[in-house]
């Protein structure tokens, strides 16, 4: 193991003590005891199949949202649009499900992934376009994109769209579904695991490559470590952005497949349940590898499952809190690691 | 007694050893300067005398007394500062604000501005440093950039000076005055440490001068009013090597043609006019030399050929989409200073492909073995090479991506003899290839002895073309060419600073 890596996981690790503490003090004040508070979770979360179903369940959409915000970061672009990106791209999706309906199910599922890819996709680029142009910055136009898709998507679908009285789309029907992980092994009964796991798997296994290993993804580092540099060098810095937003956005349209096909038949608002705010702090947490986003994510899915666990003992709110300090952590103990290492001269 | 003294300091990175048992020691009130060439380990061993690394043994004594620094606050405290190579200001603050950065005088609970400026516009006027305290720093030039660091050094009564390779950004007449300033600060009693390159500038100002060859002490020699021997000093630091002699002159008279046009190009940035109907050609298989005082656009000339700056009117013809450069400013913009040599080379890549360790690593090597860089390992980042050998990495990028119009922009600062020597033969040999090459140098010999042709930039206007008959004539004596030479040199001097309008 390289320096590099070493210090990044040991400021992970400190990280990770670190809030683990602050929770015992936290659940100590609300007055529960901590033991029987992680043993619920720990019996809830990880010793039962429907746990661990559940938890990487809600791990799916992380992951693929978390891979494609780490494509954003590696370039220095911080995109905090995911949110509405994945609604655009979703709501494509549920929308094309149907007017395909007749198709076979894995030609409907590449062609509604298209769609949403290139929905979700368009939407961010609208924010990198403004920054190649004018300089907008896309912190604060990636935040107003949220609103404006929201908004657009909840109009469609008052008018147009929703089933009477709902705020869903039709169904894209029952034969569209995807396998449930349960129908191949019974341990999972009852959670809604499906095959999109493992499609997440792959993109993160994708994703690691296009970052780490290919010509695009080293440009994309270079722009983000020194984007004058960049220019210097020859590297196309404005198609480097475009392209870096659009594959980005395109990818969290992904948790569309996973909630419509894998789950609940059609799109709903507030499904996402700023789940495009929480992979932020997955991504951050993994230092946007996308195999550490595989662990973050099914971490992070964990706290949230298992705030579900306890809520009888505690508000489930505090896994939130835990979720915030990870991050807070995480950027100090890394200040700390760096520069211990730098001293030393190993970094 | 030694005011600093080193005791068999050894540091090591991986297994690479930079510094190998050194020691000597500094006597105070002197100018004592270190030379080595690129990699010997000169700034390494600055950074453990200021506290920035931890030697792995060996001990610093300073005043007779052993010391161990754990940061640069704690060599601060003890009256030592460091100006490094790459300045460390914040251009948005003010001189006084940069220099009382880190030692703000309080009263109460507020900030004592005033009495800071006091003390800082008092050390001004004693030193001489002829700078305005509440100007900011975006808007001084690198000489003046420096005086606000050594200001800072003042300010906090350091009475060890620590400066690496000071005059490398600085033009001639910045150099004098700057080595005045040297002596002033001896006069009163300090210490200063020199890294530099240049062994005329040794000659000029050290009292004592240290060699390092691959991390060790290897000569060292008093130097009583100049009165020190060149020669032994470089054969000191090159050990056994020869120096690569200058080529020849190309002649090869065949179909020239242009291959980079600039008509009448103009540009504004900001409020400034940088470049003002500037025009110019330069043709396959010659070297086109820039000369000029810093800041006359030079960069910005350089910008637009290598196509990062746009917004500039007139014409610009070019075979390629860019020129090639090799910039200023390795570590802002030469290269990413994350990525090991091969991975930078990826970055020139066209199109996308798979890239496996093993082959980065082998073309780190070769970069490694061809341009003579010293390295560790072919894994290392670029940004933990020294200077010399950044640049080095950056040249062979460049010339890798093989295009026709290559420029360079002060291309051997801060770089070793040896080194220099190789990069003046490396862009030789792109000339002779059938390259375009632009040379933008302050350095005048570099410009004289490597041009074909020789432009002068005032003002953002070429001022004056000289062209290969007025800067050689073949015929001539040794001494009636050195005449010539000078003469040369005044008249270019003249054109650089308008004075002959
Ligand atoms: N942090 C680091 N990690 C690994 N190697 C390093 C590091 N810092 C310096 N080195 C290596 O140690 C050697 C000495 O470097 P140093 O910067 O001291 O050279 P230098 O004499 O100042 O050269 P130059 O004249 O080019 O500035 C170089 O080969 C460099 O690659
Ligand atoms: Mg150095």
């Amino acid at each position: 193991m390289s320096h590099h890596s070493k210090a990044n996981t040991l400021s992970v690790l400190l990280s990770l003590i670190f809030t683990f503490m602050i929770l015992t003090i936290l659940i100590l004040l609300i007055g529960k005891d901590p033991v029987e508070v992680y043993s619920l979770i720990y019996n809830d979360v990880f010793t039962s199949g429907y746990g661990i179903g559940q938890t990487l369940f809600k791990a799916t959409p992380l992951i693929f949202i978390a891979c494609g915000l780490a494509i954003c970061f590696h370039a220095s672009l911080f995109n905090i649009g995911a949110e509405g990106q994945l609604n655009a791209g979703s709501f494509v999706i549920a929308l094309t499900a149907v007017q395909i309906e007749s198709l076979p199910l894995i030609l409907k599922l590449l062609i509604c992934a298209c769609a949403g890819f290139a929905a979700a996709g368009l939407v961010g680029l609208i924010p990198a376009v403004t920054k190649v142009k004018k300089g907008v910055s896309e912190v604060i136009s990636t935040i107003m994109m949220n609103f404006v898709v929201l908004a657009v998507i909840n109009y469609r679908m008052v008018d147009f769209f929703a089933v009477k009285s709902t705020l869903r789309t039709v169904s894209i029907g029952d034969d569209s579904l995807l396998g449930k992980a349960s129908d191949l092994f019974p341990f999972f009964e009852g959670s809604s695991l499906n095959v999109s796991f493992i499609a997440a798997l792959v993109v993160a296994a994708l994703v690691y490559i296009l970052i780490y290993k290919t010509t695009f993804g080293y440009k994309l580092r270079a722009v983000g470590f020194n984007e004058t540099a960049s220019r210097y060098i020859g590297v196309k810095v404005n198609k480097m952005i475009l392209t870096s937003f659009f594959v980005g956005a395109g990818i969290t349209a992904l948790v569309g497949i996973n909630y419509i096909f894998g789950y609940k038949g059609y799109y709903e608002l507030g499904f996402s349940n700023n789940i495009g705010f929480t992979a932020i702090a997955v991504s951050l947490l993994a230092k946007n590898n996308p195999v550490g986003i595989i662990f973050s994510s099914i971490l992070f899915a964990a706290l949230d499952y298992g705030g579900l666990a306890v809520n009888q003992l505690i508000p489930k709110e505090v896994m939130l809190v835990v979720q915030g300090l990870i991050i807070l952590s995480i950027l100090s103990s890394d200040s700390i690691v760096q520069s211990y290492f730098k001293k030393r001269g190993l970094i | 007694m030694s005011k600093v003294e080193f005791k068999n300091i050894s540091k090591r990175f991986g297994s690479f050893l930079a510094n190998d048992d050194i020691s000597f020691g500094i006597s105070g009130n002197t100018v004592h300067c270190i030379v080595g060439e690129n990699g010997a380990g000169k700034s390494t061993l600055m950074n453990i005398l200021f506290g920035l690394m931890k030697p792995d043994s060996g001990e610093i004594i300073i005043a007779d007394k052993p010391v161990v620094f754990s940061s640069p606050h704690e060599a601060i405290t003890a009256k030592i500062g460091m100006v490094h190579q790459h300045f460390m200001l914040i251009d948005d603050f003010t001189v006084l604000e940069n220099v009382i950065l880190g030692d703000e005088p309080v009263k109460g609970l507020s900030l004592d501005l005033k009495a800071a400026k006091e003390k800082v516009d008092a050390l001004i006027f004693q030193y001489k440093l002829d700078i305005n305290s509440s100007e900011k720093v975006t808007d001084l030039s690198i000489s003046m950039q420096q005086k606000v660091e050594i200001l800072k050094l003042l300010y906090r009564d350091s009475e060890i000076l620590i400066f690496d390779e000071p005059t490398a950004v600085l033009s001639p007449v910045e150099v004098s005055s700057f080595f005045k300033m040297i002596t002033s600060f001896k006069e009163s009693g300090k210490t200063v440490i020199v890294i530099t390159h240049k062994l005329n500038e040794v000659r000029e100002i050290a009292d004592k001068v240290s060699v390092l060859r691959k991390g060790r002490l290897v000569y060292e020699a008093d130097n009583v009013s100049g009165n020190i021997d060149i020669n032994e000093l470089s054969k000191a630091i090159i050990g056994g090597a020869e120096l690569i002699k200058i080529r020849p002159k190309s002649n090869s008279n065949s179909m020239k043609k242009p291959l980079l046009r600039l008509v009448d190009v103009s540009l504004v940035r900001g409020k400034r006019k940088m470049l003002d109907g500037l025009s110019l050609e330069l043709f396959n298989g010659e070297i086109l030399g820039i000369a000029g005082v810093e800041g006359n656009g030079q960069s910005e000339l350089a910008d637009i050929v290598c196509g990062i700056e746009r917004e500039f009117t007139g014409t610009v013809e070019l075979p390629d989409e860019r020129a090639s450069i090799v910039p200023d400013d390795r570590l802002k913009k030469g290269m990413i200073k994350e990525f090991s040599i091969g991975e930078n080379l990826v970055l020139k890549k066209d199109g996308n492909s798979l890239h496996r360790m093993s082959t980065l690593r082998k073309a780190s090597e070769e970069v490694i073995a061809e341009y003579e860089v010293r390295a560790p390992g072919p894994d290392i980042k670029t940004g933990s090479l020294s200077g010399g050998n950044q640049q080095k990495v950056v040249i062979a990028r460049e010339i890798a991506s093989g295009r026709s119009v290559m420029i360079f922009s002060h291309p051997t600062r801060g770089v070793d003899i040896n080194a220099e020597m190789f990069i003046h033969s490396e862009i030789v040999k792109e000339r002779n290839k059938g390259k375009a090459i632009l040379l933008i140098s302050s350095d005048m010999e570099e410009l004289l002895s490597l041009s074909d042709r020789l432009s002068v930039i005032y003002k953002g206007k070429i001022e004056r073309t000289f062209d290969s008959n007025e800067l050689y004539a073949e015929s001539q004596m040794p001494e009636q060419q050195d005449h010539r030479k000078e003469m040369l040199i005044n008249e270019i001097g003249k054109l650089m600073t308008g004075v002959s309008n």
